[in-house]
């Protein structure tokens, strides 16, 4: 019940619930109570919950579990709250005794704002359709949401921007969460992800996506034959926002959080993770020819003020729904136009969204160093549903391979900064023709024998900051950096001592998982005081930064408890022999040595089994 | 002069997680010397072996970045907020 404050309790909050078989197409629907702080929340905090029941050996066995939800903040009034939130067990996350491990995707766009506007918390899929098929649901007012299974085999085969305009021709008000061919061909490819449309997408009928990325979700969805999911309801206006969370959304939009994703133009903003390039490059402590720096300046065509200086390119600052962050860094070719006599650049067509991942791993990290060639490889994996950092990583490990190999070469001879090659080996992949890069990097280099420069831990690709900087990847839950916050700590703090390295790996680095059960996009920023003071202020729970830190602490554990009962041992938390070596051109300490990594892990590993034990879910 | 100085969360820890300090200045130097008297750990996080501002930093006078090196004797006012923003971040 409330308390006499009024503020709410875990007691006063319900799931909503509803249980998918997509084999007999049989729809339950309940509405549970909540047992703790983790269910009011949803996302990872109640998925990891949820997966402990439904373990599985094959994460494509139609019995496994395929889990959406939302967090508390998803589709509310919160600025960036649109988080949608898939949970499985990977097809690409595994230990070394060969079970798939759970791990969650989450994604931004509208596709949760509608999911919040037709009732739904949280949908478990199980089963699998008998053919392909599109999951339609609908809302009539306060109703009760209604599935209906159609057809989907006219959608079979077409790329992600297809299937989505498609589908928003068949039903103009609803969000779609969808698969590519990636995901229908889940046994050649790992990586498969799930495409969330956006306001723009659609708008504008350009690949603007944003991505459940990671882990494969796409590849589970796909082995369930389900290739679209369509949330199919009119916005709906809500009470007047309350004037503290007007405040809270200016802080979003313009405060500290989010100054380094803004564009540089707006309130002291950083330029966006495209920005990565200019702050990474100059100390060389980024990926270049599969996570080995030049060390010189071959990336600078990239940056993002020499794409737009050197032309023929606008760059335009794009945003998810309602967002005033505007993180979107989307790349257009010029055309100019004559106006009361001045030529004006105007954008022309739409290439693609240069984040720092996908255009790290698919130009630099590849050899590749032209950026509309970049804009091509981007595009092209978007459309084909894959995850950029996987597939990128993997693409520079086969070609490393091949330059080690000249006389033995893998996938089509492809060689860094081979453009066409590249581009046509993605094809392939994307549409099952390539399975020995389409398993992933863990699988292909134990395939090919040589793992010593294979850049992932547990089956999971790095994605674009250095494993020689980062000895927190192996105990990374999910994408090594948007679950593990250790990725950029020795460039700004330089720090390279056992302690201090325990301390982040097992502390500091656990804080970056809150927002994958707030609801809310990572780059809002906002403290965690600030944003205990927002949840009440939209949900009436009372919470404090302290509760949110107890929660974040327990959603590691939890997954961490996950990982060991799929049978993850000390020997799964390891890194690429050649991650561990110096590399002087790199400005930066050199300290994550074999030796250092053999000492660090032991007290890692103690220090949260100790933890394990203090919150009571030691295995 | 009073001018207020913010620091990044992703170097806090070198100001004791203060991320708004107010120093007495009358030039950028100034502002940021008395911040290196405060927090000594914290200028060579902010500052390259050569005195210049890292590749990974930013700095804002009010609204105007400001360049990586020769900021010196640029002057400040009552007032001022000299901002220091983080550049490389995951996404």
């Amino acid at each position: 019940m409330a308390s006499e404050n009024g503020h709410k309790t875990p007691a006063d909050f319900q799931v909503k619930r509803f249980d998918v078989n997509l084999g007999t197409l049989e729809v339950q629907s309940r509405t549970e109570n909540c047992q703790d702080l983790e269910d009011v929340f949803g996302g990872i905090a109640r998925g990891f919950k949820l997966l402990e029941h439904c373990p599985t050996d094959d994460p494509y066995d139609p019995d496994a579990s395929l889990i959406m939800n939302l967090g508390l903040l998803s589709g509310t009034d919160f600025m960036t709250g649109l988080r949608t939130y898939f949970h499985a067990y990977s097809p690409l996350k595994t230990s070394k005794s060969g079970k798939p491990s759970a791990m969650w995707s989450a994604g931004s766009g509208k596709f949760g704002t509608k999911l919040r506007y037709l009732g739904i918390d949280e949908v478990h899929f199980t089963g699998r359709c008998e053919k392909p098929t599109i999951l339609h649901i609908t809302r009539e007012g306060d109703g009760e949401p209604q599935f209906e299974f159609l057809d989907g085999s006219d959608l079979l085969g077409h790329k992600v921007n297809h299937k989505i305009q498609t589908l928003h021709k068949r039903f103009p008000e609803a969000h779609f969460a969808v698969i590519g061919p990636a995901g229908e061909n889940y046994e050649k490819v790992r990586y498969a992800a799930i495409a969330l449309s956006t306001e723009n997408q659609l708008k504008s009928g350009d690949q603007k996506s944003r991505w459940c990325g990671r882990g494969g979700m796409g590849g589970v969805m796909g082995s369930k034959n389900l290739l679209a999911i369509v949330a199919d309801v009119k916005d709906r206006v809500g009470p007047k926002a309350p004037k503290e969370l007007k405040a809270i959304n200016v802080e979003v939009a313009r405060g500290k959080g989010s100054a380094r994703f803004r564009d540089k133009k707006k309130a002291n903003g950083g330029g966006g993770t495209w920005a990565n390039y200019e702050a990474l490059n100059p100390v060389h402590a980024m990926p270049e020819m599969n996570f080995n720096p030049t060390g010189t300046i071959v990336s600078l065509p990239l940056y993002r003020d020499n794409v737009e200086a050197l032309g023929p390119y606008v760059v335009k600052d794009e945003s998810c729904f309602r967002c005033g962050i505007s993180c979107h860094k989307n790349v257009y070719d010029e055309v100019l136009e004559e106006k009361n006599g001045k030529l004006k650049s105007i954008p022309d067509k739409y290439r693609a969204k240069l984040d720092f991942e996908p255009l790290n791993l698919l130009s630099s990290n590849i050899g590749i160093f032209d950026v509309d060639q970049a804009c091509i490889l981007v595009e092209l994996v978007d459309e084909l549903g894959m995850d950029s950092i996987s597939i990128g990583t993997t693409l520079s490990y086969a070609m490393e391979y091949n330059r080690r190999h000249p006389d033995n070469k893998i996938a089509d001879g492809m060689s860094y900064g081979d453009f066409q090659t590249t581009h046509d080996v993605i094809e392939k992949i994307g549409t099952g023709q390539m399975e020995l890069l389409g398993q992933g990097v863990m699988r292909m280099s134990n395939e090919l024998g040589e793992p010593g420069y294979a850049m992932h831990s547990k089956g999971m690709e790095y994605p674009a900051y250095l494993p020689q900087t980062n000895p927190g990847y192996p105990w990374a839950l999910a994408g090594g950096h948007m679950s593990m916050r250790t990725y950029l700590l020795v460039l700004y703090e330089r720090e390279t001592g056992l302690d201090y390295w325990v301390e982040a790996i097992t502390t500091r680095g656990l804080a970056i998982l809150r927002d994958d059960f707030t609801g809310v996009c990572k780059f809002a920023g906002l403290p965690d005081d600030q944003m205990a003071e927002a949840i009440g202020v939209i949900s009436g729970l009372e919470v404090t930064a302290e509760t949110l830190q107890q929660i974040i602490r327990r959603t590691f554990l939890r997954g961490y408890r996950l990982e060991k009962k799929q049978g993850f041992t000390e020997e799964d938390y390891v890194m690429p022999a050649e991650a561990h070596q110096e590399y002087p051109q790199i400005e930066l300490p050199y300290f994550n040595s074999r030796e250092f990594f053999e000492e660090l892990k032991p007290r890692v590993m103690a220090r949260f089994n100790e933890m394990l034990e203090e919150e009571g879910l030691a295995v | 002069m009073a001018v207020t100085v913010e620091i990044p969360h992703a170097i806090s820890r070198y100001s004791d997680d203060e991320t708004e300090v107010e120093v007495e200045a009358s030039t950028v130097g100034e502002a940021l010397g008395s911040l290196w008297e405060r927090f000594p750990k914290l200028k060579t996080r902010v500052l390259d072996r050569e005195g210049n501002l890292h590749a990974y930093l930013l700095l804002f006078l009010n609204d105007e970045k400001l360049p990586r090196a020769g900021i010196e004797n640029r002057p400040v006012q009552e007032g001022d907020r000299l901002e220091i923003v983080a550049l490389a971040e995951g996404g």
